[in-house]
């Protein structure tokens, strides 16, 4: 690591850039705007704590565009078991986070362009496009991306990253842990488990080379804790969506979500997460909800598409519809009570052994079911994501079986979360009224 | 075929008339792309033989096995390991996905963005038109790809007897203990389901006829290094096929007669096609029956394939199991060692598959590499791009091609596949 890479670092992101967010952040918490766009009509004000989740995330990236040289930098698959990372002092970037906000910016098509132009095909996940088009080409709407020292791909999410880490190792030729999951169809076995938990004291060492420095299993401790923690505080803040009317939509959690997804393992996390859950009872106690006039309650099943989010929320609540609850944004809550803080590589196998997209379909049917249960929903929306195979095979039986033996309206619609050209919104308009209509009959 | 299998189809549980309406388009494409081509050897009258009866006399073979008390077990892939079935007197059958078949009824069940493989293995179960899929008393699943894990839960609900095995997606220590504990799993389940107590001696006769057959396949593939080639890729890719439904030590005695004629025929310097004529390679997903569409274009635009670097093809052959073992321990870790080192795209890192293509290259004078991804297979279509740069690196001429198994894109794949041949020419 280099002094004046420390003192750029130090300049740009300690002494000019964090200070700015700051007062950009108080600025807007002060004097809050809404957008003339916004619909009030149907949809209550922005939460205030908006003004933080842009700062974080903003905060994240520019302290990214000066890692290199200053700290070690790992790009990791958002599945991925972070925490030894962490632990060692690691900046790390989630491609698919980046890849997110690629699609919240409308940005997407230009960057996957230049990966398809390189002869990738169309076919291949959006998420690994628009990443290999970003390596390819630099461009990024956040400025520009830290060049990685250590790659770390799960298998836990899809196997598609397996194959797209595999470019990027060979592209920025930096060594590339592999973190293969068997997959569990009904319960992990105890070969699949110590297959795993091996992977990762075998990623130690190498992480260790490539940072510089032993891991310290005390502050290991720390970050799983602070993990648990933060993780604890987000099952929380979806479970209050159970509240009549829901304080946040699931499209506000695909927002608030990206803390949760890249930024695991810090103290700022938890704290970002306690505010959001204080606000959300404060509304629960003023009895605001998302939807002003909340009449029809739902479930979103598959990752959101990005590009769209707004659209979906005014289209949906100018009927008095909130979608309130998502076993996407689930996904990163459900994983709490799997944390054991006494044996901490045990732990991280079996908590990354169970994500959903890693588990049979059965287990999604089942947590439909209950959400729909437990957050008393009129039904369920199913993005059938042409980029994510794991998710979407097995929604058409979901969708028939919610209907035909639990009587829950379902909703299946094709698009894809980052590619918009997979997109038809005549087509989504038109299936949505006729669902809406039906909810209403 | 002579004799009505009718009643024997009846009693399978097939759909007659789906299963009709499928040997007719079948009969039709194998007149139309094998039997149409000029200068077959002579021995291939074996292949065509077993062509005519794959749904008829061999699965009346497989009926009677039954009968007898042996078990037939169909697999999808070259993972699953031929050595241990034939220890436990069991039949390993490859099972129908080569062909759109019901799609309109997979579709309903599948996303259209699923490989044509793993559509197809659904159309046929749905339509109740494989026999081989019919007769098996234990089908084996892989979890080779995103597609197929997701899938195998869905047909799981359609073949109550499906048996899911494991792979590791990584060639390292624990990758291997992983495949040991699946194939030890695998191993007790045949043993379950045969009731055949699996010996040191029985797990040295499946290997010694599992090798056998490799070794005729590899010996097929080594004699397709010559100018002229003295077979086609068509016959030798169906060949290839054929592996995975024949009897193996009938198949191993018929493939060691063909390469018997095929050096007669390389002794006359008698070619299938005249010398220089442009060779290609190809390499990338598993082709089969019947889908013969991108040899068939190939080789009807002026160039022989010389060899396929595939699953049903040298991938799936070229690693022998070492029979030296004392216990069926150490067998079965020869076994496991085999089955480890098959270079297919799941793996991460897998460099070893382009050295494989450089090789097989170089070994039978291919002039270009062509590389095939069925669309929506994300490991190989992944995988083609860095190959690609890789050949390209090394002066080779390479074509990427994704297509599926209909045939509404030959006029587009025909024009790009005469361009390559130009240039390789």
């Amino acid at each position: 690591m280099g002094i004046t890479d420390s003192l750029k670092y130090y300049w740009n992101v300690k002494v000019v850039g964090q200070p700015f967010l700051h007062w950009q952040r108080r600025q807007a918490e002060r004097r809050p705007k809404v957008s003339s766009r916004w619909r009030s009509d149907i949809l209550s004000p922005p939460l205030r704590i908006g003004a933080k989740t842009k700062e974080l995330i903003s905060r994240h990236y520019l302290e990214g565009r000066y890692a290199n040289g200053h700290r070690p930098v790992a790009w990791v698959t958002s599945g991925g078991p972070v925490e030894i990372l962490q632990a060692l002092g690691f900046y790390v970037l989630y491609p698919e986070n980046h890849g997110a906000l690629c699609g919240v910016r409308k940005a997407v098509v230009e960057i996957y362009g230049e990966a398809e132009n390189a002869g990738y095909s169309t076919d291949i996940c959006s998420y690994a496009r628009t990443d290999i088009g970003s390596m390819l080409s630099g461009k990024t709407p956040v400025g520009r991306l830290p060049k990685p020292d250590l790659l770390l791909a799960c298998t836990n999410i899809c196997q598609t990253v397996l194959h797209w880490y595999r470019v990027l190792a060979k592209h920025f030729e930096v060594p590339l842990i592999l973190i293969d999951t068997p997959f569990v169809y009904t319960k992990a076995s105890d070969h699949a488990l110590e297959y795993v938990k091996k992977q990762l004291e075998n990623s130690i060492p190498i992480a260790e080379q490539v940072a510089g420095r032993t891991l310290d299993y005390r502050r290991l401790k720390e970050i799983i804790h602070l993990s648990k923690d933060a993780t604890e505080l987000w099952l929380e803040i979806i479970g209050r969506g159970r509240h009549h009317p829901a304080p946040m939509s699931v499209f506000d959690q695909f927002i608030h979500m990206a803390p949760i997804v890249e930024m695991r393992g810090k103290k700022e996390t938890v704290d970002f997460y306690a505010a959001l859950l204080k606000e959300l009872d404060e509304n629960i106690d003023k009895g605001i909800g998302a939807v002003r006039n909340e009449r029809k309650r739902l479930l979103w099943d598959n990752l959101p598409i990005w590009y769209r989010l707004r659209y979906f929320a005014e289209n949906l609540g100018e009927h008095g519809i909130c979608v309130v609850a998502s076993t996407y944004t689930n996904a990163w809550a459900e994983l709490a009570p799997l944390m054991n803080l006494e044996k901490p590589l045990d732990s991280m196998a079996n908590t990354y052994m169970h994500p959903i997209l890693n588990q049979g379909t059965k287990y999604k049917l089942d947590t439909m079911k209950r959400m729909v249960e437990e957050f008393q929903l009129d039904g369920v929306i199913l993005h059938s994501d042409r980029s994510c195979k794991p998710y979407s095979i097995g929604q058409i039986d979901q969708r028939n079986l919610l209907i035909q033996e639990y009587g829950i309206p379902a909703l299946l619609l094709e698009a894809d979360h980052d590619d918009p050209r997979a997109y038809s919104e005549e087509q989504v308009a038109s299936r949505l009224a006729s669902f809406v209509e039906m909810l209403d009959d | 075929m002579t004799t009505d299998y009718r009643p024997m189809w009846q009693e399978l549980g097939l759909d007659l008339e789906a299963h009709d309406s499928l040997l007719q388009g079948l009969g039709e494409t194998y007149q139309n792309i094998i039997l149409s081509q000029k200068n077959r050897p002579e021995t291939m009258a074996y292949l065509d033989f077993v062509m005519s009866e794959v749904h008829g006399l061999r699965i009346k073979e497989l009926l009677d096995a039954k009968k007898d008390g042996r078990k037939v077990i169909g697999a999808f892939c070259v993972f699953v390991p031929e050595e241990i079935v034939l220890a436990a007197d069991a039949i390993l059958v490859g099972l129908c996905t080569g062909a759109d078949f019901a799609m309109e009824d997979v579709e309903k069940i599948l996303p259209r963005n699923t490989c044509s493989l793993i559509k197809s293995a659904f159309g046929f179960k749905l339509s109740r038109a494989c026999p081989f899929l019919e007769a098996a008393d234990m089908v084996v699943g892989e979890n080779t790809c995103d597609g197929k894990k997701k899938a195998y839960e869905q047909l799981k609900e359609l073949i109550p007897n499906l048996y899911i095995m494991d792979l590791p997606q990584q060639k390292t220590v624990l990758g291997k203990q992983l495949l040991r504990h699946e194939l030890q799993s695998f191993l007790t389940v045949i043993e379950n389901l045969t009731g055949v107590k699996i010996t040191a001696d029985r797990l040295r006769r499946g290997i010694e006829i599992s090798n056998n057959k490799r070794e005729a396949l590899m010996r097929l593939s080594r004699l397709r290094a010559v100018d002229p080639a003295p077979i086609s890729g068509l016959d030798a890719l169906l060949i290839n096929q054929v592996a995975f439904y024949d009897d193996p030590l009938r198949f191993t005695e018929s493939v060691n007669k063909i390469c018997d004629e095929l050096e007669e025929r390389i002794n006359l310097k008698q070619g299938v096609f005249p010398a220089g004529t442009p060779r290609i390679l190809l390499s990338g997903c598993p082709m089969a029956v019947p889908n013969w569409k991108i040899p068939w274009l190939i080789e009807r635009s002026g160039a022989v394939v010389v060899g396929e670097e595939s699953c049903v093809g040298e991938r799936g052959w070229r690693n022998l199991t070492s029979n030296d073992g004392r216990d069926v321990d150490e067998l079965l870790d020869a076994i496991v060692e085999r089955y480890f080192n098959i270079d297919c795209a799941i793996f991460t890192p897998n460099t070893d598959r382009e050295e494989h293509v450089k090789m097989m290259r170089q070994e039978y004078q291919a002039d270009g590499v062509m590389h095939y991804s069925l669309q929506f297979c994300q490991p190989y279509s992944i995988e083609s791009l860095p190959m690609e740069c890789r050949l390209q690196d090394d002066s080779i001429n390479f074509l990427r091609i994704e297509t599926d198994y209909s045939m509404e894109d030959i006029g587009q794949l025909q024009t790009r596949i005469e361009a390559f041949i130009e240039i390789i020419s």
